[in-house]
């Protein structure tokens, strides 16, 4: 155990060397900033634990992280009334990087998933839900049970979903999908098409639609 | 964005045939975006985009009248690309919508199938007019309603070649705030307007 705590020690250190002699690189790559990132969780470090304190300090993360929470609120907040306070992970990228401009440090998933994480910590209401290969951020309190998981996970597919399509994949009958795409249709998070094609009701999801759905929030 | 066609004819009196062709907003494209949500939330958010993109349709083709049933079936309102269209009742649901915010009038109330589309609102155009007078050290001269329209000093104003209508509207503001006082004449372009001093 001793060997071992005197590993860890050693570890920490060449650690924040390693951080004092690529300070720029961590602050101007994302990729590298993930795997700096990575390392330090192996190791027990958070480098977003506060905003005060050597890591903070020596590499202005915390005020990158900070800066960066603050700009998803508000992304979130702007697009709540179209998508309901469900958004996309890859179109809350595209916000947040017109939203910064070309001259701000680059950003990537990771990094916006760190900063909800963060968020979610903090008791803010944040959360992201796994939808197929991406992740989808909830900005507002409402219950999302797994069956409205698994309408998003089709959401994502098809663009879309139906009764016929709900039925088809999840063997789900009318009063199911009624009793579902209710609450979704009362959180704004899905909008009713009476024309589509197949001649029932299909749900679109401004959250996962991309290219917006009439967002303007002064990018 | 995705472009669509300007409207042809029919869903109003001038056509600015000159200018690049209408560009429709993405949520134009967007299939639910044509039918009334049931939600009330959602809906006031769709009101607020179809009100945006009412006016704007007709600001850019100088629509100032629309008349519903000619419209309906326009691009305005019906986008053949992704098959969906606007139905009548929608189209009244959020015109009406635009007449409360002051953004549109019926022409006639109890059919409403046509509608004046004020893409400045009535008040924008009276204080435009009036700032246009008052800077040009005319307060206290009459001019003619032609004159404020078509003259030579209002080329280059937003309000050059006003519809007489809307600018008769505007004038009409003007008077109830007593800034303005119209004369009768033989017809509308022949009005005299005198502005006066605050």
């Amino acid at each position: 155990m001793k060997l071992m705590n005197e590993q860890l020690v050693v570890f920490k250190q060449n650690l924040e060397e390693f951080a004092q002699k690529y300070k720029k690189k961590i602050r101007k790559s994302p990729e590298f900033r993930q795997q700096f990132n990575e390392m330090c969780t192996k190791v027990g470090v958070d480098p977003l634990a506060s905003n005060k304190g050597f890591w903070a300090e020596l590499l202005g993360v915390g005020d990158f992280y900070y800066e960066l929470a603050v700009q998803i609120v508000e992304v979130c907040m702007c697009t709540r009334a179209t998508n309901g306070g469900i958004i996309e992970l890859g179109e809350l990228r595209g916000h947040l990087l017109r939203k910064r401009g070309p001259k701000a440090q680059a950003i990537n998933n990771d990094d916006i998933d760190r900063s909800i994480r963060k968020l979610h910590i903090l008791g803010s209401g944040f959360s992201l839900i796994v939808a197929g290969s991406t992740k989808l951020v909830k900005s507002v309190p409402c219950e999302l049970s797994v069956d409205h998981e698994a309408v998003f996970r089709i959401a994502m597919e098809k663009g879309f979903v139906s009764q016929d399509l709900l039925f088809t994949q999840l063997a789900w009958d009318k009063e199911r999908t009624d009793s579902v795409m209710n609450l979704l249709l009362q959180e704004g998070i899905a909008w009713l098409d009476t024309q589509h094609e197949s001649g029932q009701p299909a749900y679109w999801f401004p959250s996962i639609i991309h290219g917006g759905f009439g967002d303007e929030i002064g990018e | 964005m995705s472009r669509g066609p300007v409207s042809s004819g029919g869903a109003g009196p001038k056509l600015a045939s000159s200018s690049p062709p209408f560009e429709f907003p993405s949520y134009y494209t967007r299939q639910p975006f044509f039918t009334v949500q049931p939600v009330l939330n959602t809906r006031k958010k769709q009101s607020q985009l179809w009100g945006d993109l009412i006016v704007s349709y007709c600001r850019h083709n100088k629509i100032y009248e629309l008349n519903l049933t000619e419209a309906a079936t326009s691009p305005l309102f019906c986008n053949t690309t992704i098959n969906r269209k606007l139905s009548m009742d929608g189209i009244v649901t959020f015109i009406d919508d635009l007449v409360q915010q002051g953004n549109a009038e019926w022409v006639d109330a109890r059919e409403k199938n046509r509608v004046n589309i004020f893409w400045r609102k009535i008040d924008h155009w009276a204080t435009l007019i009036y700032k246009w007078v008052s800077d040009m050290g005319m307060l206290g001269n009459v001019l003619t309603v032609w004159e404020i329209q078509n003259g030579e000093n209002s080329q280059g104003q937003e309000f050059f070649e006003l519809d007489t209508r809307v600018l008769m509207k505007a004038l009409g503001v003007l008077e109830r705030e007593g800034k303005a006082q119209v004369f009768s004449g033989t017809s509308d372009e022949n009005l005299g307007v005198k502005f006066f001093a605050p």
